[in-house]
């Protein structure tokens, strides 16, 4: 019985982590990241909150004056249905980079609930996840350079 | 075999209990919303039937336009002309002396060098009501402080509620924001905005009796003339929702309606009641299949946190007042949106309910989510001109709007 259990737990894990992998697999591919680069995913619902892309934005900026751009992209991950209300997004939002539908993201790759910005590395491991509040420059940095450093 | 059987069983009595709950609110017709590069909507935040006008509102996509109502077909987009966010004063203590509001227009076209942000800056309307011969659009201002003469090293980007009338015969746009008092009563457009005798009654929050925990005088429903200036405190929050620590967020402001007799009916999301504040009635909805209150009560009693109750069931409450509506017999109908998703339950539906004039429950429906073509149903609104429900529907396509008959 117990090993059935064991089993059947390290069934659910696999696929845990198989959907996990998949979806970041995904965004790895579209968005090429490669060995030693980082993805960063800002998420916006555009209904909510008129500052909520510009806080993590400039943040990342800062960043960028230390890591380069093309080892840092972020995307804007946007709580729309259709592809095409990115382009209202866009146009409403002076947003020049990449975004995404949101297809139920922060669920699938296990990030916390009501997040604002996350950092993947290119294994899809988390480097870093925050809210709102918690977008800051010079823990973005620590957080890289930490993972940097492993 | 069994297992297919049974499934074939479940599918069958989704179908027709999805048809009967729909059967007894008759679709009288069903639109779809025409789009086009200029008009994509995201989220159809409010929609007004007047005549054969269909006025709708988006806070996603900032989008104010008129269909017809016939066929869906798009009559005109109101574009918002940015530049009267310029004339926004800052009396009352909005912003810090010394500083004026800009609009983002005028700020690049002045100051080209400035790099624009990656922010919603300008107009994003809540909701857009017919009025008189004017279109009044409730919205959230984003103008750009800056010091006057100088450019602000830290430009701060504003956040006001107020009102853009737009006169449909001298095509003149005006816009005027909602300012707060001097006990810091702050008007917002969060909920629906009711038209009295040529004044808004909107939902406000004091940000200072909050801080102070002055908890008997939490305003949630204000008055303002028709320039926005604040006049009166209208209701405060109920005892038991500050209690429970629920207070202005977690669905703390009120629903808000007026019936035949131009009074005020309100609703607090999660409390399951009907407030007339007019006549100082309450009335207790009945027949709901949850109670809020076990957990409410909880919240009271210092037993469970709403943070706790959130992490625990990200229904929230299984019960949230959406709408208040009547009709021209003056029967009311209250929306509510049923939602128990939690490790045992799984439970997502609109509940309708039907009461009379003297709230005396007569009957309720319950609607799926999502229909049975797969349309998912966003939001529902009553035409008191037209006594009809308007449902707005929403596929991975298009928008649509279902015109429905209570029967």
């Amino acid at each position: 019985m117990k090993k059935i259990v064991l089993l059947m737990i390290f069934f659910v894990n696999l696929t845990l982590v198989s959907a996990v992998n998949d979806t970041f697999q995904i965004l790895k591919e579209k968005y090429d990241v490669k060995e030693g680069e980082y993805l960063a995913l800002i998420f916006i619902d555009p209904g909510e909150c008129d500052k909520c892309l510009s806080i993590p934005y400039t943040q990342l900026e800062c960043i960028s004056q230390s890591i380069n751009r093309k080892t840092l992209q972020f995307t804007a991950i946007v709580k729309v249905d259709r592809e095409i209300e990115l382009i209202m997004f866009k146009k409403n939002y002076n947003w020049n980079y990449d975004c995404e539908v949101d297809r139920d993201f922060q669920k699938k790759l296990e990030l916390k609930e009501g997040i604002s910005m996350a950092i993947f590395d290119s294994k899809g491991n988390i480097i870093s996840q925050m809210t709102l509040q918690e977008v800051r420059c010079d823990r973005i940095q620590k957080d890289l350079k930490e993972n940097i450093s492993k | 075999m069994k297992m297919l059987i049974r499934i074939l069983i479940f599918c069958c009595i989704s179908t027709f209990n999805n048809n009967l709950l729909l059967s007894k609110l008759k679709n009288i017709k069903t639109i779809q919303i025409e789009e086009n590069y200029e008009v994509i909507y995201s989220n159809i935040s409010y929609l007004e039937l007047k005549n054969d006008t269909i006025l709708i509102s988006d806070n996603k996509s900032n989008i104010v336009a008129m269909h017809n109502s016939k066929d869906g077909s798009l009559i005109k987009r109101f574009y918002f002309n940015n530049n009267l966010l310029d004339g926004l004063n800052n009396k009352n203590g909005i912003f810090r002396e010394g500083y004026s509001y800009i609009s983002a227009d005028t700020m690049f076209s002045k100051y080209p060098g400035i790099r624009k942000l990656p922010t919603k800056i300008g107009i994003s309307p809540h909701q857009a009501k017919f009025y008189n011969n004017n279109i009044l659009v409730f919205a959230n201002f984003n103008p750009i402080s800056i010091q006057i003469n100088a450019i602000d090293t830290n430009m701060n980007i504003g956040n006001i509620n107020g009102v853009v009338k737009l006169n449909m015969t001298s095509k003149q746009m005006s816009v005027y924001a909602f300012m707060p008092d001097d006990k810091n009563n702050y008007p917002l457009n969060y909920s629906n905005i009711l038209i009295l005798n040529d004044k808004f009654i909107s939902s406000c929050w004091n940000s200072k009796n909050l801080k102070n925990n002055n908890f008997d005088s939490l305003s949630c429903l204000c008055q303002i003339d028709e320039n926005g200036i604040f006049e009166k405190v209208i209701a405060t929050l109920p005892k038991e929702q500050v209690k429970s620590g629920l207070e202005y967020s977690w669905f703390g402001y009120p629903i808000t309606f007026l019936n035949n007799k131009q009074e005020i009916i309100i609703a607090f999301p999660a409390l399951q009641k009907i407030y007339n504040l007019t006549t100082n009635d309450t009335i207790d909805l009945v027949n709901l299949q949850y109670d809020n209150y076990k957990y409410i009560n909880e919240m009271i009693d210092g037993e469970l946190t709403p943070m706790e109750q959130y992490n625990k069931n990200i229904g929230f409450l299984p019960n949230i007042i959406g709408n208040i509506f009547q009709d021209n017999s003056g029967n009311y109908y209250v929306t509510i949106y049923l939602r128990i998703l939690d490790s045992t339950t799984e439970e997502v539906k609109y509940q309708i309910q039907k009461y009379d004039k003297n709230w005396n429950f007569i009957d309720e429906i319950f609607l799926p989510i999502e229909d049975n073509a797969g349309k998912q149903i966003l939001r529902t609104e009553y035409s008191v001109d037209e006594d009809l429900f308007l449902f707005v529907l929403k596929d991975s396509e298009h928008f649509y709007i279902s015109f429905r008959r209570w029967e």
